[in-house]
């Protein structure tokens, strides 16, 4: 299992691969593998983010960020 | 004279008619449509909470599964449970049930009829000589010229017989949009892997599974290899405007980090190619995985899955997960150690058959339980390193809000935890036949209900559930 946190100023659902999955700012548990991140698509930027995601643990879990535009 | 030629001319008609038969094709699919179809996101909850999520995965081994699992289905009706505030069966509670093979009957009858499964099953499955009725089909004329042509074969008749006799004629579409939702599980016969019986699969076939019989995906799931012949689709693939969900392309750059992602987004593009691959066949699910459990295994460990339970999680949807793997598996006292002979064809074959089966299902087993732990242990790390910050440096904090946190309650039910030697015996050298005797089948269902009774997590789970 794989923990990832993305960043962003607000509140937000979350979607990977396309589908929503987990909220912002909250760790969240994925599979280990490349997935897209998307946060309030198109106020964020960048719109997307792919990511390799492996070895995380709960601790330290991969931070994937966006800013709004 | 003219008597007797017409008679010959209607036979001949009859005969071609019938020696053109041809199996039963699954239907082309125009458009993709996500907001219709069965799937599990299609499925109205109704009074089934999401909160509590409750899998059932049901083994092969023929009448022997049937029974053991619609024991299971029986004790779950018998059991009461509070949640949220509302007193309920804990049958009520039950969002899927992935079945193989013989624990596919019980699954559909359940999915289709309901409760009426306790009134309707046993007279209609259980305690039915299903083994005899279909070979009694094979004595029909008309199955002869059938079976003439080469687009007909023996599962075709058990399909047609289930369809008749057992199912009613039920489509998928008759499974309506209310839980429990069902995975039929078969093999796909090129790729050694699963094949479910969920629109979401058929998509990538470019095929409408809403007027596709129930009892055809139930042969498929037991279409057991040599005794009976796969079940054959055609796949319509690249007619439909099918979008590959988000995951694939992502996973096929994961062949050396994640492995069985890379391989699973690497099974889902060899159905895209439908020049490739124009028809799939398919045999007995527990060739791929014989207690139905791996489906629901991915559902909690990716989102990739089209019910993913994780991303459920991730939402904060569930709260607790109780998983109950019901395992008919058997063991048939065998005498080949002692002769001096080296064993005979059938017994060897028997082997070969069965105990790759049998390794598998146990490793299964075992890769959830050591999943459930690793997750606890994860759960466990953070917990205490948050605290140790809150004890040396209280302004510091861990990034991000923890995970939500989850209670699970794996349970496993088989024959061999029967605690009464004899009775273990007994049950265990049931054969992997549709047909018992009515004695076994009951034997086997109050086996089911004592020892769901007594398994730990399940005790656990009614505690918590009061």
């Amino acid at each position: 299992m794989e923990y990832v946190k993305v960043c962003y100023p607000d509140l937000k659902k979350v979607l990977v691969d396309g589908e929503v999955s987990g909220w912002t700012n909250e760790i969240m548990r994925l599979e280990e593998g490349t997935h897209t991140f998307c946060v309030d698509c198109p106020r964020s930027k960048p719109k997307s983010r792919t990511v390799k995601v492996s070895g995380t643990d709960e601790i330290e879990p991969k931070e994937v960020r966006f800013a709004k535009k | 004279m003219r008597r007797s030629k017409l008679i010959l001319c209607m036979i001949l008609i009859f005969g071609f008619s019938t020696g053109c038969a041809h199996y039963l094709e699954n239907a082309a699919l125009k458009n993709i449509k996500p907001e219709s179809g069965y799937r599990y996101k299609n499925i109205s909850p109704g009074d089934n909470s999401d909160s509590l999520f409750v899998i059932l995965t049901f083994s092969g081994g023929g009448t022997r599964a049937a029974a053991f699992s619609y024991g299971v289905l029986e004790k779950l009706r018998d059991t009461t449970i509070i949640w949220e505030g509302k007193e309920k069966r804990l049958l009520d509670e039950v969002d899927v049930i992935s079945s193989v093979s013989g624990g596919s009957f019980t699954a559909a009858y359940y999915a289709l009829r309901g409760d009426k499964v306790f009134t309707e099953f046993e007279g209609r499955f259980l305690n039915e000589n299903i083994e005899r009725a279909l070979m009694t089909q094979l004595f029909y004329p008309a199955n002869w010229f059938r079976l003439a042509s080469p687009h007909y074969s023996r599962i075709d008749i058990a399909a047609r017989y289930y369809d008749e006799h057992v199912f009613d004629h039920a489509t998928f579409d008759d499974l309506g949009r209310k839980k429990p939702f069902i995975l039929i599980n078969a093999t796909d016969m090129t790729l050694g892997s699963r094949f479910e019986f969920t629109q979401d699969q058929f998509d990538l076939l470019c095929s409408d599974m809403s007027g596709y019989p129930v009892a055809r995906a139930v042969a498929a799931s037991s279409a057991f290899p040599g005794l009976l012949s796969p079940v054959s689709l055609v796949n319509h693939a690249g007619k439909c405007g099918y979008r590959e969900p988000g995951w694939v392309g992502n996973a096929l750059r994961d062949r050396d980090i994640a492995r069985a992602r890379f391989a699973r987004a690497s099974q889902v593009r060899s159905y895209r190619d439908g020049k490739e691959r124009p028809y799939i066949h398919l045999l007995d699910g527990g060739i791929a995985d014989n207690i139905g459990l791996r489906e629901p295994m991915y559902s909690l460990w990716s989102t990739d899955c089209p019910w993913s339970l994780l991303r459920m999680i991730n939402l904060k949807k569930v709260h607790k997960v109780a998983i109950i793997v019901v395992n008919a598996k058997n063991e048939t006292a065998s005498a080949i150690d002692k002769k001096e002979s080296p064993p005979g064809l059938l017994e060897t074959l028997n082997v070969v058959a069965n105990a790759p089966m049998d390794n598998y299902s146990f490793e299964t087993i075992d890769l959830l339980q050591k999943g459930l732990d690793q997750w606890a242990r994860d759960d466990a790390a953070r917990k205490s390193c948050e605290k140790a910050i809150r004890q040396s440096c209280p302004q510091a904090a861990l990034p991000g809000a923890a995970p939500h946190e989850v209670k699970f309650y794996p349970v496993v039910i088989g024959l061999d935890a029967i605690p009464d030697e004899k009775e273990r015996r007994d049950l265990k050298n049931l054969p992997t036949s549709f047909s018992l005797p009515r004695k076994d089948t009951d034997r086997l269902r109050a086996a089911a209900g004592k020892l769901l009774d007594e398994a730990e997590g399940f005790r656990r789970l009614r505690s918590d559930l009061k």
